[in-house]
């Protein structure tokens, strides 16, 4: 696993959340990354799986609790672009961006 | 723990994120007050996690594999009744109609999880919960209201005005007259807390040639009125419009007040003006300056509706009704969600019929010379 530094944005300042449920909560979500993004990635290879809508909604929510809001944003374009008619090239380029951005939360 | 200190309240949290369910745990238990007690994946484990250890509230996304929140939430409402405070990304903008179907299916309250455009701390966010969380634990929620329509039908024959001692006949007047009760131009209608479900139960049974107006003031946060008024529009007879400054309220046709001020009947022709709202007003839009507007309006003319809420909002204006000659209906305590607002009502002497939910639209029917829906 990457250290905090490698990954993203560093969340804003908090006035006491606890460390320790900050440390929980970024380990949670490099395990949601781990599980969610490679099937995301499978959009570069083919139709949209039965958990590609939930994947990309849930890791635009839980992006945002780590401070990682840029990806949260991408999490989103992608959500909608699934909920709609989705075009493969925007569909395509918005996966490839996200995955570009939550690289570093992919555990070694 | 203290021993003089109450013991936390206990919760469950509903969400297939592991990371919302850390943050959820970590922002409810953070002052002491409350204990996560359980945590759900999806909504089948949430319905039988609900039964298995009897939370005093439950937090609950939506967006659920298995079973959905909504669904989830009608069966947790209609087996044990719990306060359920929606947190869900599916509930803002233009997906606010998922709020409105959850608080029919028998939540408290919903909350929106913060976006990427929003700009909070975690500490900001879980402050919001946690403040969310404390009025919905304390609301006394009742069986679920879609499954009691379900069992009795939406459109069955009106049901007797059982208990209710009523102060005046609520029969149609005998004849036509000027002031009398078939003169009668609009109805309004406040809620707040559990009012979507009430409101639903009420307007459902109002007929889509009624020959008055009606108003609907329904607390609620920026941005949810749309998608109330959207909602409601799909469910019930008659349209659903949201008012708008200038415009007049129409005969037939239910017209909600926007969020952010208050709506105020300008004259008998049933204009409309929409004010911000007053220094230090908390419920917005506000059922006491609706209410008031109305009695100076239309006086007996009008027929003033209180349903479930929290706080005393619409009470005074009830009462303001009532001293004009204004039929008056308050909803009674045990098919309220809240009984805060209609109480504070009943305590003015406000209220000239205390009713059950269901019985209230045919008592106004009844009044109003109208059979039922």
């Amino acid at each position: 696993m990457p250290d905090d530094h490698a990954r993203g944005p560093s969340p804003r300042p908090r006035r006491g959340f606890p460390p320790e449920a900050v440390a929980g909560l970024r380990d949670a979500f490099a395990g949601e990354v781990a599980t969610r993004l490679p099937r995301l990635l499978q959009l570069l290879d083919g139709p949209p799986g039965p958990d590609a809508l939930r994947d990309a909604h849930t890791l635009a929510s839980s992006a945002v609790v780590v401070g990682a809001n840029d990806a949260s944003r991408i999490a989103r374009a992608l959500e909608a672009e699934l909920g709609g008619a989705a075009d493969p090239a925007e569909l395509h380029r918005l996966v490839r961006e996200l995955a570009a951005q939550l690289g570093a939360w992919v555990p070694a | 723990m203290s021993p003089d200190r109450p013991s936390p309240v206990a919760v469950v949290v509903v969400d297939d994120s592991p990371v919302q369910r850390r943050f959820l745990r970590a922002a409810v238990e953070a002052e002491g007050d409350f204990a996560v007690v359980g945590e759900a994946c999806n909504g089948k484990e949430a319905v039988a996690l609900v039964e298995r250890l009897r939370p005093a509230a439950v937090l609950m996304d939506l967006d659920l594999p298995v079973m959905s929140g909504i669904e989830a939430i009608e069966r947790i409402m209609s087996a044990h009744a719990t306060p359920i405070l929606v947190y869900s990304a599916f509930v803002a903008g233009a997906n606010s109609e998922n709020a409105l179907e959850a608080l029919a299916a028998g939540a408290v309250d919903v909350l929106a999880k913060p976006g990427p455009e929003d700009t909070g701390t975690l500490d900001e966010y879980a402050d919001v919960l946690r403040r969310k969380l404390r009025v919905a634990a304390r609301v006394r929620v009742i069986t679920h209201p879609r499954g009691r329509l379900r069992a009795q039908g939406l459109t069955g024959t009106a049901p007797s005005l059982g208990s209710a001692t009523p102060r005046r006949p609520l029969a149609p007047p005998a004849e036509p007259c000027a002031e009398g009760r078939d003169a009668v131009r609009l109805v309004a209608v406040g809620a707040s807390t559990g009012g979507p479900q009430a409101l639903l139960t009420l307007l459902g049974q109002l007929p889509v040639d009624l020959d008055q107006a009606v108003l609907v003031v329904q607390h609620m946060a920026e941005g949810f009125i749309p998608g109330l008024a959207s909602w409601l529009d799909g469910l019930v007879p008659m349209p659903v419009v949201v008012g708008e400054s200038g415009r007049r309220l129409v005969p037939g046709t239910i017209t909600i007040a926007p969020s952010g001020g208050n709506l105020l009947v300008q004259d008998d022709r049933l204009r409309v003006l929409c004010t911000p709202p007053e220094p230090g007003q908390f419920h917005v839009p506000g059922i006491d300056a609706s209410f008031e507007s109305v009695a100076r309006a239309l006086g007996p003319r009008a027929v003033g509706v209180l349903l479930t809420g929290m706080g005393r909002d619409g009470a005074a204006g009830l009462l303001a009704l009532r001293g004009r000659g204004a039929l008056t209906l308050g909803q009674d305590e045990a098919s309220s969600a809240v009984y805060g607002m209609p109480a504070a009502a009943h305590a003015l002497g406000a209220v000239e019929h205390q009713l059950p939910l269901e019985q209230i639209a045919p008592a106004l029917l009844m009044a109003l010379g109208r059979a039922l829906a």
